[in-house]
């Protein structure tokens, strides 16, 4: 045994000495569940083969601790590469100096091309600092059975139409919206897409930004939107009460016939009730106003504090080719970042993929990665406060405002 | 414990060995421990991200704690968990007295109640989950109607200081099960004769037998409350909106989530010198029982 | 004895108990019992939300085997290993030595060294993760074995600590005094007279400290990343899904993760049992 603990110490100390070998990139990889292990495991491995002068030494680490250690690795020991999400999270450290700015490899690859969408997420005041792998997109997941059941014959497309399917469910005795509040950012799905109906793309980003009060009427409009729907019992009883996990069931026994979510979910759906799922756009508020979309990506980075610079590009340039995109997106039932990629063939994802390609209004990350994430969360709280008790809305606004002052004060 | 008084060298002899005994306790346990705590006291005074520099603060951290109502709601939940958990070793002693008999199989017995003690709280806090589920749960079957209670700021930190008793009891019962063993049959039968029965034989006889027991049992509840801190991650994350927080949870939540190191390492102070008043109490009865 | 043993009862006393031994169990085990149902249960089942009803389908060779084969889930255990006894054996050690300094030696300062390792031993952990953290990156430990050994040795010394002072206290100091006047050194006196009359206290505070450290998991999230040196516990959280938790995986690999400790626990019950019993002496 001494033996063992002996050469591991010996396989941490030559991983950590300061010197990595050259030809030898570290690859610190974010995955929940074997799916998303596997495909990287097969990628990296690919990419060996390609390149076999460089050895790749992947980590895999467990999505929530992988969130809690990032910052950690990013200013003490780096990895040569890491995986993470686009927009602000990706901004957060681009502005403290500890990404490496990989501008230059943009033209150089053709991903000016072909990630064109992407590119404003992937930048920070001008220039990039992530290569994107893939991303999802968000829309109403109904299930066509139950919405026949209660005569709905065709797939709202504006508010009015929605709010009258809602009606004819509830007549039907189905609830007609579930959300697993107690996971709050099923919640903030709801802001988001009300917000981008109701105040537009640039509104939205303003409140995100930290640059308009939570007492401002045009925030005031989204809450009384989502009133209306707390009010008419649109929503589940009780849904604080649930999680991502364990709101589904009710979908799934049809005991709710729709759900707000990213097309992540789809892979998940047991296939006899997947036959009768659909899946359709936020409908439309305000006609006036451009529509937007959600559309999170996830990316890899190049940490400043990188040893194999050099090796991690040529790395990054393989990840950005189309088929690699592709293979991510298809095991991790999310569509592929680079758009010359084969699309996936789950018809959820492509409708998914036609939402957002179609997309006028602008493409927003999501609200907490939009956000500092302790905005967010309060945010988040805050909403969850507003779906127990929407009578308390105006001390929730009051009290989210002073914590903006707060937060963007710093 | 008498001593005869031992001459001087020899004492100091002694004083030596006994140094020599401390030294590696000592050390490991003052870089690990001691160190990181007296660090975190400094680290409360400033203002850091993990990331950039830090900048000296002075009580700004503990000021604006002391502003914050999810401090306040941290704390009360706190007590609850301290007050609450203390139904631990009462039920764990009731359990001992009712498992202290040696039937055809009671180590297998035993050993199945004390095992909740050994799952981890992830699993424990996903089972708790399920039962308490409005749609789904055991016991919605059981009332007859749905009760949310983890998505009801009033019931939450209920729901989950009871899923936090399950392993707890056990670990009570087996220090209490160790104890009954150990006590002397003799004073148990003087109390019988002399006519104590049932409840007055317990309370005044057996229990003070089980007095080392009892110490255990609420040091380590005590100390089990305090770390309540799984069990809140897996089946609340502290809500709904921070209403079952404890200031551990709220301490990581703001050191994890928002990389606010001065702040949640005054969050820590707070609830250190909660606790000092603690364990200067008990570290008093156990000094004070043995002179 | 007490409570009165059962031969002693009246006979229809005495088979109402026996009757009520295995209900008692039976209600007190139903999570654990829901755990051992959910780690059988399929997929599709829990996205029912068939929570507590009969699995519609038994998939426990599905469900290991995917812990088992299709993770690394026994590299995790090595890892467990390789981290819990060297940690026991530490903690015990030197914690059997201090407390066998603090029982035995009246010093100045003897209380306030007591107290310390008590104090320490109520203090939040989170209280330590960021400078243990630096403190291991530091001293080049981060993500190893030893990192983690190191830090779980003295954590656990405090309570460990307490524990033994105190049982030692409870041993008789004739028994000291006899082996002095008999011409022994303090060292022998240490391990010739006092670790053998411990012995039963040590097996029992192994097995607690054990569960202890087998069953940690915000350690090994502070001080490893990736598998090189990450416990069982970590690997358990690892088998969540992508989106939507795989809680049936998750089950099965806790049932696996605790199953170490309740063997252990029935295998050493006696010594368990025996070893808390501090304080019977003094009657």
């Amino acid at each position: 045994m001494k033996k063992v603990v002996r050469y591991s110490a010996l396989c941490a100390a030559l991983a950590f000495s300061a010197l990595a070998h050259a030809g030898e990139i570290t690859v610190n990889i974010a995955f929940k569940g074997a799916g998303s292990r596997a495909v990287w495991e097969s990628i990296i491995s690919d990419f060996e083969k390609a390149n076999p002068d460089v050895k790749v030494k992947p980590a895999f680490i467990e999505e929530e601790t992988y969130k809690v250690q990032l910052p950690a690795w990013l200013t003490t020991v780096s990895p040569d590469i890491v995986k993470w999400h686009e927009g602000e999270r990706m901004a957060y450290y681009a502005e403290r100096g500890l990404l490496e700015d990989i501008s230059a490899e943009w033209p150089k690859n053709g991903w000016d091309k072909q990630f064109a969408s992407l590119k404003q997420a992937s930048s920070y005041k001008g220039k990039q600092y992530a290569v994107p792998t893939d991303y999802f997109a968000w829309g109403m997941y109904y299930r066509k059975d139950l919405f026949q059941k209660a005569g709905i014959t065709s797939e709202p497309k504006t508010w009015e139409e929605f709010l009258a399917a809602c009606k004819k469910l509830k007549a039907a005795g189905i609830a007609p919206i579930a959300v697993g509040g107690r996971d709050s950012w099923t919640l903030a799905a709801w802001f988001d897409y009300l917000d981008f109906r109701i105040n537009g793309y640039d509104n939205h980003m303003k409140l995100m930004n930290g640059e308009m009060a939570y007492t401002d009427p045009k925030v005031k409009k989204v809450y009384a939107a989502w009133k209306t729907l707390i009010d008419n019992k649109y929503f589940i009883d009780n849904p604080t009460s649930y999680t991502l996990d364990s709101v589904q069931p009710l979908f799934n026994q049809g005991q709710a016939a729709m759900t707000l979510m990213g097309t992540f979910l789809s892979p998940v759906i047991p296939p006899q009730v997947k036959a009768q799922t659909g899946f359709f756009q936020f409908p439309v508020i305000n006609a006036a106003v451009p529509v937007a979309e959600d559309g999170s990506a996830e990316c890899l980075n190049i940490p400043a504090k990188a040893k194999n610079k050099p090796d991690a590009k040529r790395f990054l340039a393989f990840i950005g080719k189309p088929e690699i995109s592709a293979r991510i997106a298809s095991a991790l039932g999310t569509l592929p970042a680079n758009n010359q990629s084969q699309m996936p063939e789950d018809p959820i994802a492509r409708k998914g993929f036609q939402i957002l390609s179609g997309t006028t209004g602008g493409i927003a990350q999501f609200y907490d990665r939009d956000m500092t994430k302790e905005m967010a969360d309060e945010g988040m709280k805050g909403m969850q406060r507003f779906v127990t008790d929407p009578s308390k809305l105006d001390e929730i606004l009051a009290q989210l405002e002073q914590t903006r002052q707060r937060v963007y004060k710093k | 414990m008498s001593r005869n008084k031992v001459h001087a060298p020899l004492a100091q002899r002694r004083k030596r060995t006994a140094l020599l005994f401390l030294l590696p306790a000592m050390v490991i346990f003052a870089v690990y421990v001691i160190y990181p705590i007296l660090s975190s006291f400094c680290l409360s005074f400033y203002n850091w991200d993990g990331v950039t520099d830090k900048s000296w603060v002075g009580f700004a951290n503990y000021n604006e704690l002391f502003h914050n109502p999810v401090f306040f709601t941290a704390l009360k939940n706190n007590v609850l968990w301290l007050v609450l958990l203390m139904l631990a070793p009462p039920i764990g002693l009731a359990f001992a007295l009712y498992l202290n008999q040696s039937v055809w199989g009671m180590r297998l017995v035993k050993s199945l109640f004390f095992s909740p003690f050994v799952l981890s709280g992830v699993v424990i806090g996903l089972i708790f989950s399920w039962f308490y589920d409005p749609a789904f749960g055991l016991l919605k079957l059981i009332v007859g109607h749905g009760i949310p209670v983890l998505g009801d700021e009033h019931y939450a930190t209920f729901g989950i200081i009871f899923a936090a008793l399950w392993p707890q009891v056990p670990f009570c019962m087996i220090l209490y099960l160790t104890g009954l063993t150990g006590m002397n049959p003799e004073i148990i039968e003087a109390g019988r004769m002399e006519g104590a029965k049932g409840w007055t034989l317990l309370w005044h006889v057996v229990l003070p037998q089980l007095k080392s027991a009892t110490f255990m049992s609420i040091t380590l509840t005590v100390i089990g409350a305090l770390r309540s801190f799984d069990l809140i991650a897996v089946m609340s994350g502290g809500g709904p909106y921070d209403s079952s927080t404890v200031l551990a949870y709220f301490m990581y939540d703001q050191s994890i989530k928002y990389f606010r190191f001065g702040y949640s390492a005054a969050i820590a102070v707070v609830l250190f010198l909660i606790m000092s008043v603690f364990i200067t109490y008990q570290l008093r009865r156990l000094l004070r029982s043995e002179s | 004895m007490y409570p009165l043993p059962i031969e002693k009862w009246k006979p229809a006393n005495r088979w109402f108990y026996k009757a009520s031994l295995p209900l008692a169990l039976l209600v007190w085990l139903l999570p654990l019992l829901a755990v051992m149902m959910t780690s059988v249960r399929s997929n599709d089942d829990l996205m029912q939300g068939n929570y507590w009803g009969w699995p519609t389908k038994i998939a426990a060779f599905e469900n290991y085997r995917a812990v088992l084969v299709e993770s690394p889930m026994l590299h995790y255990f090595w890892n467990s290993c390789l981290i819990t006894f060297p940690s026991v054996v530490g903690a015990i050690m030197l914690s059997a030595m201090a407390g066998f300094a603090l029982a035995t030696y009246p010093f100045k300062g003897n209380t306030a060294i007591l107290a310390t390792f008590v104090g320490g031993n109520f203090v939040p952990v989170q209280i330590l993760m960021i400078p243990v953290r630096d403190l291991t990156l530091r001293m080049g430990l981060f993500n190893t074995v030893e990192g983690l050994i190191l830090f779980h040795v003295a954590f656990q010394t405090g309570f460990c600590t307490l524990f033994l002072r105190n049982f030692i206290k409870e041993l008789p100091y004739e028994l000291v005094e006899a082996a002095r006047v008999e011409g022994a050194t303090e060292w022998q006196l240490f391990y010739k007279i006092i670790i053998p009359l411990i012995t039963p206290a040590l097996a029992a505070l192994a097995i607690l400290v054990f569960t202890f450290i087998w069953n940690d998991y915000f350690w090994a999230l502070c001080l490893t990343q990736g598998d090189d040196a990450a416990p069982l516990t970590v690997g358990v959280s690892a088998l969540k899904g992508q989106w939507t938790t795989a809680w049936n995986l998750v089950s099965a690999g806790s049932l696996l993760a605790a199953l170490p400790s309740v063997l252990m626990f029935f295998a050493m019950q006696r010594h368990f049992i025996a070893g808390l019993t501090f304080g019977a002496t003094k009657g």
